[in-house]
């Protein structure tokens, strides 16, 4: 139960610090900002990868949008699930201007908070630069089927692919991670 | 500009000073007094119909018509809340109508069947939906004006509880001049006279209330 324990803590750490930044308390209200953008970039990063660019404009593009409409928060309702709520419509907001036809899921919330993060990137460290090697639907064929768990056929309304290409983007860059890392094994 | 920078100078502008529900509130009253000026023009002095309802009709409508508003306006506010749930506050504005769904009840029930038509149209069925529906436009503008404060994510859901919240209100002005006494009246000509702003503002929502 610790992890329900520490997001309680979390929410009541940043309620109380957009409670004092909405009295005028500007270090509070900094504090608050710079830990939301933190929250942010792990959100929107985790549905845009390989695009830090992009993350980075709907980061800032959502912190302009809640400090814009800080009046809208109401202290009695939790800080976290308002940003979240900003963050994805900023998000859809920014879906429907790219140009790039990708579907992302936006309806789930934030993830579990620091710890959960920072295990994830651990494990993430090495996944991306082995990935790093195969092509951008090769990577993502294998992240949606094999590391977020979707089904081949959601993976290809996802990505735009076919089902087959899904298989075949799944099958040939499995083969070739196997390579790499049988090749960096020889090396060593 | 780098993330600091702007968390930098966001957190040295000065805290707002407006309060969106307030305004909302300031707006719609504003647009409401229109509304009823519109109505003095066209039909006349107010309440001329009620030495001849009864007072029990006209607190009935009033009652009705001023559950409906704050019904609507408390789940309108709840829509421009990022991360703030609709379905405990919007399911209240069904408990006005439900109220006026028994009270229809027991006039059927008391009231041959070949009468039922008069209970549902009564005499100005016409000029009550056409009042409200026109009522409402004042209403509507200084609502959606206001809402632009607020923080839809559901920008058709929010217009249309605007719009509702509008012809709620607009449905209390009509009531200080509508003759008809039943409540089965009520339900058949004030709900789709307060129905057009509504479909109006889930049309204009997704075009207006972008932030």
């Amino acid at each position: 139960m610790k992890k329900y324990d520490e997001a309680d803590l979390l929410e009541a750490k940043l309620r109380a610090l957009m409670i004092a930044g909405m009295s005028g308390q500007s270090g509070a209200y900094q504090t608050l900002l710079s830990l939301s953008a933190e929250r942010l970039r792990s959100y929107f990063g985790r549905r845009l990868v390989g695009r830090e660019h992009d993350v980075e404009d709907l980061v800032q593009e959502t912190l302009i949008a809640m400090h814009r409409k800080r009046a809208t928060y109401d202290q009695s309702l939790p800080f976290t699930a308002w940003l979240h709520g900003i963050a994805r419509y900023r998000l859809i907001d920014f879906l429907r201007r790219d140009k790039r036809a990708v579907e992302v899921p936006v309806d789930d919330g934030f993830e579990g908070i620091e710890f959960d993060a920072f295990a994830a990137t651990l494990a993430k460290i090495d996944l991306d630069s082995l990935l790093a090697g195969l092509t951008p639907k090769q990577v993502d064929a294998i992240r949606l089927t094999r590391i977020d768990g979707y089904s081949i056929r959601e993976a290809a309304e996802m990505t735009g692919q076919s089902e087959p290409a899904v298989k075949v983007n799944v099958h040939r860059g499995l083969g070739r991670l196997i390579a790499s890392i049988k090749g960096s094994d020889d090396a060593n | 500009m780098r993330t600091e920078d702007l968390i930098a100078d966001l957190a040295l502008t000065p805290i707002p000073q407006v309060r969106p529900p307030l305004r909302l509130v300031g707006a719609m009253l504003a647009g409401w007094i229109v509304a009823v000026l519109g109505l003095l023009m066209v039909l006349g002095p107010p309440l001329a119909a009620v030495p001849a309802t009864g007072m029990l009709p006209f607190a009935v409508k009033t009652a009705f018509a001023l559950s409906f508003t704050a019904t609507s306006v408390l789940a309108a506010l709840a829509a421009g809340r990022p991360g703030q749930k609709l379905t405990s506050r919007a399911p209240l504005i069904a408990a006005p109508f439900a109220v006026l769904l028994v009270l229809a009840a027991l006039e059927l029930g008391s009231t041959p069947s070949y009468s039922w038509p008069n209970l549902f149209m009564g005499t100005t069925y016409r000029s009550c939906i056409t009042a409200i529906a026109l009522g409402s436009v004042p209403v509507l503008i200084g609502t959606l004006w206001a809402y632009r404060e607020m923080a839809p994510t559901r920008l058709g859901v929010a217009g249309l509880l605007a719009g509702l919240s509008s012809g709620a209100a607009a449905a209390v002005a009509y009531a200080l001049y509508c003759p008809e006494t039943t409540a089965s009246f009520l339900l058949a000509a004030y709900t789709p006279g307060a129905l057009v702003p509504a479909i109006a503002g889930y049309l204009l929502g997704p075009k207006l209330l972008r932030w």
